[in-house]
């Protein structure tokens, strides 16, 4: 520390939280009546931001820093002091039910409800009957084997109408009937792991050649129709789809084999052939131009 | 039933109205149309004085710089002479006109023109200011460079010292350049021959032929690059040379220099080399899904044969030049001169 002012080993240590709470107020203090600690605090402040925005993901990932720390204790403490929401209908109910009147009204409420319910929820048959007149007829057979669910689903979907469709009845428990239908509905090619290769992995010195290829499509892409006359645009679009065809094959190929130094070695060239592709548009643009 | 035969009669009733109505209205196109009363053809354009040529020279520089700064239209000649002189002539064409744009200090001759329409600013600013005419014929000393920039143009240049020229479409043919060449056509083949010094062709849909080429100064590049079109090397003896196509074939003939480096590359194409047999190089193919043959026998270092990555590694001789192959599905032909 100097006479006046603060060290910028302090002033970070004050940012990065770890300095002690009486320096902290001190230095806090200091600050608010020096000009030069104060823009000494800011570009600090500034040059962090810019540090941690640019390896915020890193520094998120791999160091559980002091930020980490305290936004896991801050999660922790409004976890804790969050009431659930059957305390909360508790603390309603039961002073409530303490009252015997309110207990007795309450309990006749219950009753009349779940008559109600069970009243309505009574099966119809001529609603049934009528609101399904092309439905073909349902015979229920008892089978015991749990193999048939599947079948029988099966048979309903390509049912001919006129065609007496049988209707497996099987006796699995509720938990079999739950697992059988979670496996019916599980979709098994969407959770499987993916091949190495289809997983998107960038060779070294691929995204430059991407990145330039972007750029110089956009430029050409809406372009091209002014720049080539038909019989050019015909002869480029074919070369570019040649090209493109070599890239996806090559692409492949590095993929399955990143250390294959040939394959690398086409795609690179096909990406080379591309650029100079789009290049050439780019520049017949400019000829084009430099003579009107 | 009953309904179903309902149903179909009268999609039957629908289909028989619409290829009736489908016949008649076919029968009315086809119908013979009336003559079209003729119509007589403007009468032709009357001459215009002195638009029937024009002619202008100017002593120069032997090194003088020449520049066509556009051409619309026209077949275009120029020819190296022994004379310090240019001459510009122009048939059936705008009038053209010499400007000096510089002077040699020593001599006082001027050593950079701009050939430009007549009446022009002399510059190249709009289509009005280029020069066109059925055939533009320039004589120029041997020792001169030109540039050419045109838009339809066919361009001939034999004997002078340096030629650049770019050139939206038309062929381009040089012979005798010396001292380097730069020509560059959209749509058209180029041709090279008996030619020297750095040399930079491309086109995008025309074959490239180079012949009896070879470098003028130590390190100077042969590069050659079409999209669609055939590249063809015969007799060049560059110590550098870099050639490309995509859908083309690449066709070389002639004799690797000690030292030299030579980078063959092809999408689709083949790519057949004529080699003599003291031939010595090192050579470094990718093939990826093509393949590789061979009439010249090699030692192989290192071969790699996994599909759509194949590679060899392989010496000629004493592997003196470095020869490297790629190709993505083409074929690679090794054969004795």
């Amino acid at each position: 520390m100097n006479d006046k002012c603060f060290e910028i080993g302090i002033i970070q240590a004050f940012l990065d939280g770890e300095a002690a709470p009486e320096l902290s107020f001190t230095l806090t203090e200091h600050a608010a009546k020096c000009q030069a600690c104060a823009l000494l605090l800011a570009e600090a402040e500034e040059e962090n931001a810019v540090v941690f925005g640019a390896l915020d993901r890193e520094l998120n990932a791999l160091v559980p820093t002091q930020r980490l720390w305290n936004s896991i204790s801050a999660a922790l403490e409004g976890e804790n002091s969050r009431v659930s929401f059957w305390d909360k209908v508790r603390a309603i109910i039961l002073p409530v039910f303490a009252n015997p009147s309110f207990a007795a009204a309450g309990s006749i409420l219950v009753v009349v409800g779940l008559f109600a319910f069970f009243w309505s929820a009574a099966p119809s048959d001529t609603l049934v009957a009528g609101s399904l007149p092309t439905m073909p007829p349902v015979v229920s057979t008892s089978v015991g084997n749990g193999s048939a669910v599947g079948s029988s689903s099966a048979e309903i979907s390509n049912a001919v109408p006129g065609k007496v469709v049988e209707v497996g009845e099987t006796n699995h428990s509720p938990t079999e009937l739950n697992r059988l239908i979670v496996n019916a509905k599980h979709n098994p090619g969407r959770d499987r792991a993916r091949p190495q290769y289809l997983v998107e992995q960038e060779l070294p010195g691929e995204a430059s050649y991407v990145r330039t290829i972007a750029a110089l499509k956009e430029s050409v892409d809406g372009r091209k129709d002014m720049v080539l006359d038909p019989s050019a645009r015909i002869a480029y679009e074919r070369d570019i789809a040649v090209v493109n065809d070599a890239i996806k094959r090559m692409k492949e190929i590095v993929r399955k084999d990143p250390k294959n130094q040939a394959a690398r070695q086409v795609l690179y060239s096909s990406y080379q052939n591309k650029i100079d592709l789009l290049n050439s548009v780019v520049e017949r643009e400019e000829l084009m131009a430099a003579l009107q | 039933m009953q309904e179903r035969i309902a149903k179909l009669g009268f999609w039957a009733v629908v289909v028989c109205l619409s290829g009736f109505t489908a016949t008649s209205t076919f029968t009315q196109v086809a119908a013979p149309s009336p003559p079209r009363p003729r119509v007589d053809r403007p009468p032709p354009p009357l001459p215009v004085p002195n638009r029937d040529f024009s002619e202008r020279t100017l002593a120069t520089d032997p090194r003088v710089n020449l520049n066509l700064g556009c051409i619309s239209r026209a077949k275009v000649s120029v020819n190296g002479w022994s004379r310090d002189e240019v001459r510009v002539f122009v048939r059936n064409g705008t009038p053209a006109v010499l400007r000096v744009r510089e002077k040699d200090p020593k001599s006082g001759l001027p050593n950079w023109i701009v050939i430009a329409r007549e009446g022009s600013a002399g510059e190249s600013t709009s289509p009005t200011d280029c020069l066109s005419g059925d055939r533009i014929d320039i004589e120029a000393p041997i020792g001169s460079s030109v540039t050419i920039n045109g838009r339809q143009t066919e361009v001939r240049i034999d004997s002078v010292r340096k030629a650049v020229i770019r050139n939206l479409g038309g062929k381009v043919s040089l012979r005798n350049v010396k001292g380097g060449i730069t020509a560059e056509t959209f749509e058209g083949e180029i041709v090279v021959e008996s030619s020297a010094g750095q040399i930079n062709l491309r086109t995008s849909s025309g074959n490239i032929l180079a012949y009896d080429v070879k470098q003028g100064d130590i390190g100077e590049l042969m590069k050659a690059n079409t999209s669609s079109g055939t590249i063809t090397l015969q007799n060049v003896e560059h110590r550098q040379i870099e050639a490309g196509t995509v859908s083309g074939s690449l066709i070389f003939g002639g004799t690797f220099l000690s030292g030299g480096i030579y980078n063959f590359k092809s999408s689709n194409g083949a790519i057949k080399l004529a080699l003599p047999a003291t031939t010595s190089c090192r050579i470094v193919a990718s093939y990826g899904f093509g393949s590789i043959e061979t009439e010249i026998p090699m030692k192989t270092v290192l071969e790699n044969i996994s599909p759509g990555g194949k590679s060899l590694h392989a010496l000629i001789g004493s592997g003196d030049a470095l020869l490297t192959l790629t190709t993505t599905s083409g074929k690679i032909s090794l054969t004795k001169q």
